[in-house]
């Protein structure tokens, strides 16, 4: 039997609405920090940040 | 679109009709597979049709799709179900069967090997246990699902209107936001490159970031670093006893490259000497009880309990907080100052202090410590070869900040009214103090007269450039010969000072007092700092003040109603 829109019912793993920011990506974060090998700023860890969250965003959205 | 090879049967309106139903009934099952039988009831047909051309009714409709697909039985399969028709096909073009054969093709069905005569048996597979913790997750994540089913109708879904399900099924694939929206309504596109994210929103999503982080006991910061708590170099207990008495054996608070070099033996050519250095400043700071960060970024510099007071001994820090509190309304300056120009005044000179004012604050280093109390500079002073060790006090709560530690230099060199020029070294805790070099003028000025307990004129010589008009010579304020200080509780208060100073210097006529503001601004600042700024206010803002006629004049009235302190 069909599913109406069984692709539309399939959430995306990371759609930007479900990102909250300080949680989503953290973990990845954590691990890039920790492979960075040195202590790292604020600053540079908010760019680093970004570049995750937009990473998760556009795969999604490529996929 | 997808163009459809079959063969449609009847009159060429009901071929094309027929062909406009398959088309409607393949894109609503296009994410199904090929045999899957798609159902479309003969109602939502008939009412698209209605709405397509408005000249057909329900019933005209209906009976036209029914000739049209009763001459396609090749093609659509009819049942009736409830009262209702429903008409199915598959996106092949057959008419569905209610149990779709396999669509695999036979090959793959895996057959019984030739000559089997019995079923094959197979290994019993032993399954891992799963933890209990992931069944009663898998149980509870089921449980909304579950709910939602039991409160389906039992029987078919209704079928959504064929318009619809054609739009569904062109718009099958939900593309994803790329729009973050924030509590506050700021909206971030991350389809954006990175650094033009970072410009646009970067100390937003940083100060989020931070709070993160801060949560996160995994993380160990200083100041603005951060690292993982694992991976940073332990220090003992042994160790920071040893550093500790190293800081209290100079005397000074020590920078975390001396600590380093003397005590560890590291050097900042090592290469983990990062990691080192991060890892004393981290350590050090959580011992709240033994160390105190006192340095400015840059130049990380720890104090210990038991070290050499800075500062004078004349006033508590308490007393000079409160005294500098209007320094906390002043307005930031537009942009940071290449070198910090001061005029001294009698408060100054005489404790040693000066003020961190707006000038100041966009001028030293701001603390790199959220809750950091002071930071240690040295002022060198080239023409005497000379250095000063000198506290920043930040303000904090209702006291505002300033600067001591110069008593010695101001009381062997300067004079009230001098002009003071300190400017930035290439190291961030060390700056120059300069001023204008004269040749000796001798002059009758005011002092504190601490056995008499009175101010008193006393004949100094000075060899620094002054500005005339701050200087208390006795040529223009003999008037306060022999005058007493006020008591701490009228210090306390700028209207009283302020009066004070109207009854020491101003003209009397009539019962008011008057003075220029040029005369005031000096006698006001020896009980109390004031800036021009805030005694203006204070004049504008009291009762018993009141600017005269003349520009720059203002006239005290005692006994007149104080509305409103300063």
């Amino acid at each position: 039997m069909i599913t109406i829109g069984y692709d539309a019912l399939r959430r995306p793993e990371v759609d930007a609405s479900q990102i909250r920011l300080g949680e989503t990506g953290l973990e990845e974060l954590i691990q890039w920090l920790r492979e960075s090998g040195q202590p790292q700023s604020l600053e540079t860890l908010t760019y680093q940040y970004i570049a995750i969250l937009r990473e998760k965003v556009l795969e999604e959205k490529e996929r | 679109m997808e163009k459809t090879a079959l063969e449609f049967h009847g009159s060429e309106e009901e071929r094309h009709l027929a062909e406009e139903i398959f088309r409607l009934m393949a894109l609503q099952g296009a994410a199904v597979a090929l045999d899957t039988p798609i159902r479309q009831s003969l109602r939502n047909l008939a009412d698209y049709f209605c709405r397509k051309n408005p000249q057909w009714d329900q019933e005209m409709a209906a009976r036209r799709i029914e000739a049209a697909l009763g001459k396609n039985s090749h093609i659509f399969a009819r049942e009736e179900r409830e009262g209702e028709v429903i008409y199915m096909t598959t996106r092949r073009g057959n008419p569905a069967m209610a149990t779709p054969a396999p669509s695999l093709p036979p090959r793959v069905r895996h057959p019984a090997p030739e000559n089997a005569t019995a079923t094959p048996r197979r290994r019993p597979v032993r399954r891992p246990p799963m933890s209990p913790f992931w069944v009663r997750t898998a149980v509870r994540q089921m449980e909304p699902v579950r709910a939602s089913a039991v409160s389906a109708p039992p029987a078919e879904p209704t079928l959504p209107a064929v318009e619809e399900v054609a739009i569904s099924a062109v718009t099958v694939r939900e593309k994803p936001a790329t729009e973050i929206r924030l509590p506050d309504g700021t909206v971030i596109d991350l389809a954006l490159e990175t650094a033009e994210i970072f410009a646009l929103h970067g100390e937003r999503i940083g100060r989020i970031l931070k709070e993160a982080l801060e949560r996160d006991f995994r993380l160990i910061s200083f100041g603005d670093q951060w690292y993982l708590e694992e991976a940073v170099e332990h220090l003992s207990k042994g160790r920071l006893a040893e550093v500790r008495r190293y800081i209290q054996e100079e005397g000074v608070p020590l920078s975390d490259e001396t600590i380093l070099g003397d005590l560890f033996f590291k050097t900042p050519r090592d290469p983990d000497y990062g990691l080192w250095a991060f890892s004393l400043n981290a350590r050090l700071l959580r011992e709240k009880k033994d160390f105190e960060f006192v340095g400015v970024p840059g130049a990380n510099l720890w104090a210990v309990k038991g070290l050499p007071a800075i500062g004078t001994r004349l006033l508590k820090a308490s007393d000079l907080g409160q005294d500098y509190a209007f320094l906390l309304e002043e307005p930031p300056v537009p942009e940071p100052p290449a070198q910090l120009e001061h005029f001294l005044t009698f408060y100054e000179y005489r404790y040693g202090v000066l003020p961190y004012d707006a000038q100041a604050r966009a001028f030293f280093p701001p603390p790199l410590l959220e809750e950091q109390r002071s930071a240690y500079l040295t002022f060198e002073v080239p023409q005497h070869y000379e250095a000063y060790t000198v506290e920043l006090r930040y303000p904090s709560g209702n006291r505002g900040g300033w600067l001591w530690g110069l008593e010695e230099l101001f009381h062997s060199s300067l004079v009230p009214g001098a002009l003071i020029l300190i400017a930035r070294t290439e190291r961030p805790d060390v700056y120059t103090l300069q001023y204008i070099a004269t040749d000796a003028q001798e002059r009758r000025l005011l002092v504190y007269d601490e056995r008499k307990e009175r101010y008193v004129f006393d004949e100094i010589t000075f060899y620094c450039e002054v500005e005339e008009s701050l200087l208390l010579s006795e040529e223009r304020f003999g008037r306060l010969r022999n005058s007493k200080p006020l008591s701490p509780a009228q210090r306390r208060r700028p209207a009283d000072v302020v009066a004070h100073a109207f009854t020491l210097i101003g003209k009397e006529k009539d019962g008011q007092f008057r003075a220029t503001l040029e005369e005031l601004f000096p006698v006001v600042n020896i009980e109390r700092p004031f800036s021009m700024a805030f005694l203006q206010r204070v004049l504008h803002e009291v009762d018993v003040f009141r600017p005269a006629d003349e520009e720059g004049v203002y006239l005290y009235i005692p006994g007149a109603p104080e509305a409103e302190e300063a």
